[in-house]
């Protein structure tokens, strides 16, 4: 970490080594402190200035840098309307309404607490809930002291910009059913400790030693705390079972529902018969294992799913609609017809079909159609919903929400979602067949001891029954899946849906989409005027950039975001550049004809210019993302297949695909349904796809493909349908989540191995009743232990050397 | 016989294990369990040391 230090600077607020030399400063305990943005700063000094510093002691992971400017601070933040306020929030009491936000930069404690205590600062707030395993936060406040939108602007402040969330009931049911299985491990807990200490007496006692009425008097004793055991803690199963025979099928359940009640129902029977073993201690010890094993699962499950539903329901279900007055009022989406004229804001998804009103209109397509410049609209054009708009527009609507092309497309991504094939929980299958075997055993071993000896028959099958343990088996893919997706989480991989891990293993083609995915838009200086040395133009050109949201303003900024110049009098000229005076000086950056009406008029590009002419000159090229040629190199080793699609045209993504080496493995100018045929003719061919896209575009792939991957930055519709979010944006990554499935596959092979032979080598000596039951409890535990131990060895070696690196800790 | 004592004892052991389960159930049921891996550091926020200062 020391040496690190001294040779790169690290942002006091962010956490991430800058190189780029230029760093802000930010006084905290009379120290100045650097930091590696002005909005990183501008964070910093918001969270002191509540007199929450030290937030800045706590442990912290990195958080992910904030490559838009004052994308973390509180100018982007939009204004809370009071109809929104009003839906995205309910009444607890009279005067108190409750609201639930997404945070999705709220990664750890330390994040959290931060939040939580800036927020009960507020007046007016009553309860704030902080859970950073689903990132999420519920705040309770009084309606007439704050509003909504005070609490989002002092979130966006301490720099977490956060998304109203629905109020959702399954949360609820989730919390029930969390709370009811702990409840049921606690009790199991609890009877194993104290039928394990009862039964201890009877095992360490020699012959003789204890009288026949203090024996029982224990094993009465086993029966009392195993009772709540099988009939409170084993509910589950039971159920499960019951359910499961039901519906004429088989689970985990029923194996193990008939094991326990077996178990307690003999060792019963052995205690008012006075003769035999007592298993009491053995039976809540399966139970209690096999509940942690399903809690751990629940644990896993309920994450992926809060954050897939955090990705659907995030997006904003209102819209500003042009009433008979000619003003504008939020409506839901779901309400406009056609022949409504609503109004679009900078940075806004056009929520439905319509034809342009306003003069003009700079869209970016390239979620919809993969094309990758601004496309310029005139008045009268149709607009297809789904595009993103750069400036302020009025439209007005042609089709419904529900006829709309994002729908349209919804819609396909749901068709192609259900034709993918449901795996099948092999794990499960193979355990239950497994004790099933064991229960056809046992009574095998009652037959054969009716035969030799009928006395000892009894005792034989019981012990049979608690030696082959269903434990290791119930553990085995619960464990893995947890620690699996423990580890990948913590590299910043989200699995959505846990069963995509297994997925792929099977995938042998990677389809990859080009803009956003593979590539980037930067710029480049074609020519400089007057002696402009390329520094000073590119500073004046990120300085003009500064708080737009056009995504060459963000190349721009990515190639100088230092030191940026004071620009004052800052104009947005719909779709036509950026004007603003620095220095004193006029500056104009755009498109030709917009800053000069001369010669340069034919030329493309982006101009910048000053009042007396045209400065310099830039092209705008695409530039392939940081790790996908690592990632091309890599999958080539490994022997993958890899296909690149994309909507954009042949020139483009030819020069891409001869970059990144794909060969004749590519094609352009695919419309979503196209690349979703394309899809169903290499699943024909026998080929498991991994989709990796990021467009809405793409949804419909991503949600066909064996094993689809997004990132966190993609297109809602995009996200909601992968299996995987890639948080860092890390195209490495995907490396990484494949040897993680790859480590998980070998060691649940392992884990069910290691129960196969253990079973193997105990059942038989049960069998002839020369397992005493200590030996049985005993083994029990050492084979669960076993297996979970075994799990954790997942993601162990790479996570050592990570650790040296940064200390990550959620 | 010593053995006795465990007639008072054992009971005892019971009750308090009831007492015990009791308290959890309470426990769970006012969501003290919900985030077991984030809240357990916060106390010690205050002993933690400052990051060292940046010499740039």
């Amino acid at each position: 970490m020391k040496d690190h230090q001294e040779k790169q600077p690290v942002c006091f607020h962010c956490g991430n080594e800058f190189s780029d030399g230029v760093s802000f400063f930010v006084e905290w305990k009379n120290e100045a402190r650097v930091c590696c943005s002005q909005a990183c700063a501008d964070t910093a000094s918001q969270i002191i200035e509540k007199g929450l510093g030290d937030f800045y002691c706590l442990p912290r992971p990195k958080i992910s840098r904030n490559k838009k400017k004052g994308s973390c601070c509180c100018c982007s933040s939009k204004s809370v309307h009071e109809v929104e306020e009003a839906y995205f929030s309910h009444t607890l009491s009279e005067n108190i309404s409750e609201s639930f936000l997404f945070l999705p930069g709220l990664h750890c404690s330390s994040c959290a607490w931060v939040v939580e205590r800036a927020l009960k600062q507020l007046t007016g707030v009553v309860e704030v809930g902080v859970n950073a395993l689903t990132r999420r936060v519920s705040v309770s406040y009084k309606k007439d002291k704050l509003k909504l939108d005070a609490i989002i602007q002092c979130l966006a402040e301490i720099g977490y910009p956060a998304e109203m969330m629905e109020y959702n009931e399954l949360d609820a049911l989730r919390k029930k059913e969390r709370n009811t299985l702990l409840k049921q491990i606690l009790v199991a807990g609890f009877g194993t400790m104290q039928a394990m200490m009862f039964a201890l007496v009877i095992y360490v006692s020699g012959e003789n030693e204890l009288d026949q009425v203090t024996l029982s008097f224990f094993k009465w004793l086993g029966f009392l705390v195993a009772t709540p055991v099988v009939l409170y803690s084993a509910k589950p199963f039971f159920k499960g079972a019951f359910k499961a025979i039901n519906n004429k099928n088989l689970n985990m359940d029923v194996p193990i529902a008939i094991s326990v009640f077996l178990t307690y129902l003999a060792s019963f029977y052995q205690a008012i018969s006075e003769g035999g073993e007592v298993y009491f201690d053995s039976v809540s010890m399966l139970v209690f294992l096999i509940l942690l094993g399903r809690y751990l699962e629940l644990l896993s499950r309920h994450k992926a799913q809060s954050s897939l539903e955090s990705l659907s329901k995030a997006s904003k279900p209102f819209v500003e609609r042009k009433n008979p007055q000619g003003e504008f009022e939020l409506v839901r989406v779901t309400q406009i017809t056609a022949g409504d004229v609503i109004r679009v804001k900078q940075g806004e998804q056009i929520p439905v079909d319509g034809i342009l009103l306003s003069e003009n209109l700079d869209v970016d397509e390239s979620l919809i159609t993969g094309e990758f410049d601004i496309q310029r609209k005139i008045a009268g054009t149709p607009l297809l919903s789904g595009c993103l708009v750069k400036n302020e527009a009025e439209i007005r609507v042609e089709k419904s929400s529900e006829h709309s092309f994002i729908t349209a497309l919804q819609s396909l991504s749901l068709k192609a979602q259900t034709s993918k094939v449901q795996l099948v929980q092999e794990g499960e299958k193979t355990a239950s067949q497994f004790v099933l075997a064991v229960l056809c055993f046992t009574l095998l071993t009652v037959a054969g001891w009716l035969w030799i000896d009928p006395s000892k028959a009894f005792d034989a099958a019981l012990a049979v029954l608690v030696v082959s343990c269903p434990c290791a088996f119930a553990l085995a893919t619960p464990a893995v899946i947890t620690r699996s997706l423990s580890v990948l989480s913590a590299k910043g991989i989200l699995l959505l849906k846990p069963d995509a891990l297994a997925r792929l293993l099977t995938v042998d083609t990677f389809v990859f989409d080009k803009t956003g995915t593979l590539t980037d838009s930067s710029v480049d200086l074609a020519c400089c005027f007057r002696d402009m040395p390329p520094e000073i133009v590119f500073k004046l050109a990120a300085s003009l950039s500064q708080d737009s949201q056009h995504p060459l303003s963000e190349a721009f900024l990515s190639i100088c975001d230092k030191e940026l110049l004071e620009v004052s009098e800052q104009e947005f000229l719909n779709g036509l550049g950026i004007r603003g005076v620095i220095d004193g000086k006029q500056y104009f950056l755009g498109r030709p004809d917009f800053v000069v009406k001369d010669a340069y008029q034919k030329q493309e590009g982006v101009v910048l210019a000053d009042e007396l002419g045209v400065l310099a000159v830039f092209k705008i090229k695409e530039s392939i993302r940081s790790g996908a040629s690592e990632l091309m190199q890599e999958l080539d080793r490994q022997g993958y297949k890899r296909l690149l699609m994309s909507g954009d045209g042949r020139e483009r993504v030819s020069q891409v695909a001869a970059r990144l080496n794909f060969g004749v493995a590519w094609k352009a100018r695919q419309l979503p349904w196209e690349k979703l045929q394309q899809l169903e003719t290499l699943k024909q061919e026998g080929h498991k796809v991994l989709m990796l896209g990021d467009g809405s575009n793409d949804a419909p792939v991503l949600a066909g493909a064996d094993v689809s991957v997004s990132f966190a930055s993609a297109a809602e519709l995009a996200k909601s349908k992968a299996d995987v979010l890639l948080c860092n944006e890390k195209l490495m990554d995907i490396v990484y989540l494949s040897d993680v499935s790859k480590q998980a596959k070998h060691i649940l092979y392992q884990n069910k191995q290691w129960a196969f032979f253990y079973n193997m080598i105990a059942v038989p000596f049960a069998a002839l009743g020369m397992v005493p039951p200590w030996l049985a409890a005993i083994g029990m535990s050492l084979s669960s232990l076993f297996v979970v131990m075994n799990a954790f060895r997942i993601g162990a070696r790479r996570a050592q050397k990570e650790q040296k690196k940064d200390f990550q800790w959620v | 016989m010593g053995m006795n004592i465990l007639l008072l004892m054992i009971p005892l052991s019971l009750l308090f294990v009831l007492v015990a389960a009791l308290l959890f159930f309470w426990a769970v049921d006012n969501d003290q369990f919900i985030d077991l891996d984030n809240s357990s550091v916060l106390p010690l926020a205050d002993d933690l040391e400052p990051p060292a200062i940046e010499k740039s």
